[in-house]
């Protein structure tokens, strides 16, 4: 045997480390060309400089309200709900060790939707403009209460799994009762319309209202990065690791809960964001789920906001809606790694 | 004041007593195999020592501390424990694989560290996969992959090693170099205690034998007090030819004493 004497050279080549640097710069630098497109985009043109000026204006043009009021919140959310997307799937595949995992899997999303239909049923939504967001919201709440009822403190990630796949089908069978309700063909459409999932108009008070929630969500789920690391070893060396699991469990889907539930409730349902976009990027940060957090929030901003200037693109007219894009686009992606996910096991 | 010590402990799965009253402690730089049968509670003792399950009866000491009252973390930095056929979940390269054995030295945000990064080369070299540091742990060998999941442990410079079955699945090579290691390891004064079924390396390699037997400790000493006909006839059903080779005891399991379940009779 080898005497314990460390060769510097050898520890020189284990230190270097595949650099982060040039994969953030590119999907910053995507972003900031995405948000300028943004916010330059739509049937009235908005020159940005003469808009910016206006904002400290006493008497501030239209260019700048339409800048500020309608086309910034509306950029921001995309950054925030694609960011969330991203993030949250990428801590769920990190936790379930799965890279099918999706964020709406602990049934939070169909819950948070659930909560807003329920506001657009009773007629809430027309009283105050943020009630649709507030009952997204509290749907999602409710859900993590149900699912740590359900499935207790100290279980396991099946239980977890199957309890949010049976929230989710109740979820749903609600909203269709909801809608087989609902008392004119008019308040119908606008659920599902609502549920089709879009960024427009949307105002600073969503972004007021959703971003503290995220922001908690975003901090537990960034919290779990090192645990994630250690779960590539399985539960029970991760437990000698130091880990302790349960509480890695409850950032990970509490935080889930907030982040996605507040993304829902403003949005309406977009999938497959949270499922592709850390599956992209896995193999850029050599597989460890600690590097991929971040760099799936800023993926999943990257996305979403190309997902939403598309839908403009496309249909300047009536919208295409944004989450009926992804949903179409997503589907036949997770078809393709459903396939080689099957020729890799064989 | 031993390293490790196990008081009474029991384990009960339903109405199966996988461990019934087991006693026994350990000392720093000591290779203990851990024999017996399938299912005579070799995994479960493992388990239990290495604080993934709480005895139903009885407690664990570490350094005469009880082990429930121990921050996992702490636990984490002098104990380390490799499962039965550990595997990686995600294709991760093997030095960044090898380096989560340092997770338990570093607060939740500190990057890697120097000392890190020696003891990790360190490891890499002592268990011969230096050379493997860049590839990716789903293209290894058998072999290859038990040596770098065993660096993994030895990434966190543990005091008390627990390995179940490390050598199971290898050809004869990688058993002798992966128990030549497990033996160097405790020769630095760590204490090593392996699940073993090859009884001739419980014999060549091991300075001390834990012979389980339906949840008790049927014999604990030195290997030839231990590996006796009389104890292989009661604790496994079978006797040995027995052999010397260089001053060691080999043995070679030869012949069943009890018929199996489904040769028992009722046969015309």
């Amino acid at each position: 045997m080898t005497q314990i004497s460390p060769s510097n050279t050898l520890s020189l080549d284990v230190a270097k480390t595949r650099p982060l640097f040039p994969l953030v710069a590119g999907l910053s630098l995507a972003l900031l060309v995405l948000a300028g497109l943004s916010l330059t985009l739509g049937k009235v043109e908005v020159p940005l400089v003469e808009a910016a000026r206006g904002i400290f204006a006493k008497d501030p043009p239209l260019a700048t309200i339409l800048l500020v009021e309608i086309r910034l919140p509306r950029l921001i959310l995309a950054l925030l709900v694609g960011g969330t997307l991203g993030l949250c799937g990428a801590t769920l595949q990190g936790l379930l060790r799965n890279p099918l995992a999706a964020p709406g899997l602990i049934g939070v999303s169909s819950s948070a939707a659930l909560g807003a239909v329920l506001m657009l049923y009773f007629g809430l939504a027309q009283s105050f403009p943020l009630a649709l967001p507030i009952g997204g919201i509290a749907g999602a709440l409710i859900v993590v209460l149900l699912i740590y009822g359900i499935a207790g403190r100290d279980s396991s990630v099946l239980t977890l799994i199957l309890a949010g796949v049976a929230i989710s089908s109740l979820a749903a069978a609600l909203t269709s009762l909801a809608l087989n309700l609902a008392p004119s063909p008019y308040a119908a459409y606008e659920i599902v319309f609502w549920l089709l999932g879009s960024l427009a108009d949307r105002s600073f008070d969503h972004v007021a209202l959703v971003a503290p929630l995220m922001a908690v969500g975003w901090l537990m789920l960034l919290s779990t990065g090192r645990a994630l690391d250690a779960l590539s070893l399985g539960e029970e060396t991760a437990a000698t690791l130091g880990f302790h699991l349960q509480r890695v469990r409850f950032a990970a889907i509490v935080g889930t809960a907030l982040a996605v539930g507040a993304a829902v409730s403003v949005t309406g349902g977009i999938a497959f964001i949270g499922l592709v976009v850390p599956h992209l990027l896995r193999p850029l940060v050599g597989h460890q789920p600690s590097r991929l957090l971040g760099v799936s929030a800023l993926g999943g901003a990257v996305l979403l906001l190309a997902g939403d200037i598309a839908v403009r693109l496309l249909s300047p007219g009536l919208e295409l809606k944004l989450g009926v894009l992804t949903a179409i686009i997503g589907a036949p992606f997770f078809l393709y790694l459903i396939l080689k996910t099957r020729r890799e096991m064989r | 004041m031993s390293l490790i010590e196990g008081r009474a402990l029991s384990v009960r799965f339903g109405d199966l007593a996988v461990l019934d009253g087991v006693d026994f402690s350990a000392n720093p730089g000591e290779l203990i195999g851990l024999i017996g049968e399938n299912g005579a509670g070799k995994t479960t003792l493992l388990r239990v020592l290495a604080d993934l399950q709480a005895p139903g009866d009885g407690e664990v000491r570490f350094r005469g501390q009880a082990v429930g009252g121990i921050p996992r973390q702490a636990y984490g930095r002098e104990m380390a424990y490799l499962p039965q056929g550990a595997e990686s979940h995600w294709p991760l390269e093997v030095r960044h694989l090898v380096a989560l054995g340092r997770l338990p030295h570093r607060n939740p945000w500190q990057p890697l560290a120097k000392e890190d990064f020696e003891r990790i080369a360190t490891v890499l070299r002592w268990t011969d996969t230096a050379h493997l540091a860049n590839r990716t742990v789903t293209t290894l060998s058998g072999g290859e992959r038990v040596r770098v999941m065993l660096a993994r442990a030895l990434a966190a410079d543990p005091k008390l090693l627990l390995a179940d079955e490390p050598v199971a699945s290898l050809d004869p090579f990688h058993q002798l170099q992966i128990m030549e290691l497990l033996r160097d390891i405790a020769r630095q004064g760590a204490c090593v205690l392996v699940v073993l079924h090859d009884l001739t390396h419980a014999a060549r390699f091991c300075d001390r034998l834990l012979l389980l037997h339906e949840g008790n400790i049927m014999a604990d000493g030195a290997p030839a007090s231990v590996l006796t006909p009389q104890n292989l006839e009661k604790a496994f059903a079978i006797s040995a030819q027995y052999g010397e080779r260089d001053g060691a005891m080999y043995l070679l399991p030869w012949q069943r004493l009890r018929l199996g379940e489904d040769e028992s009779g009722g046969h015309p």
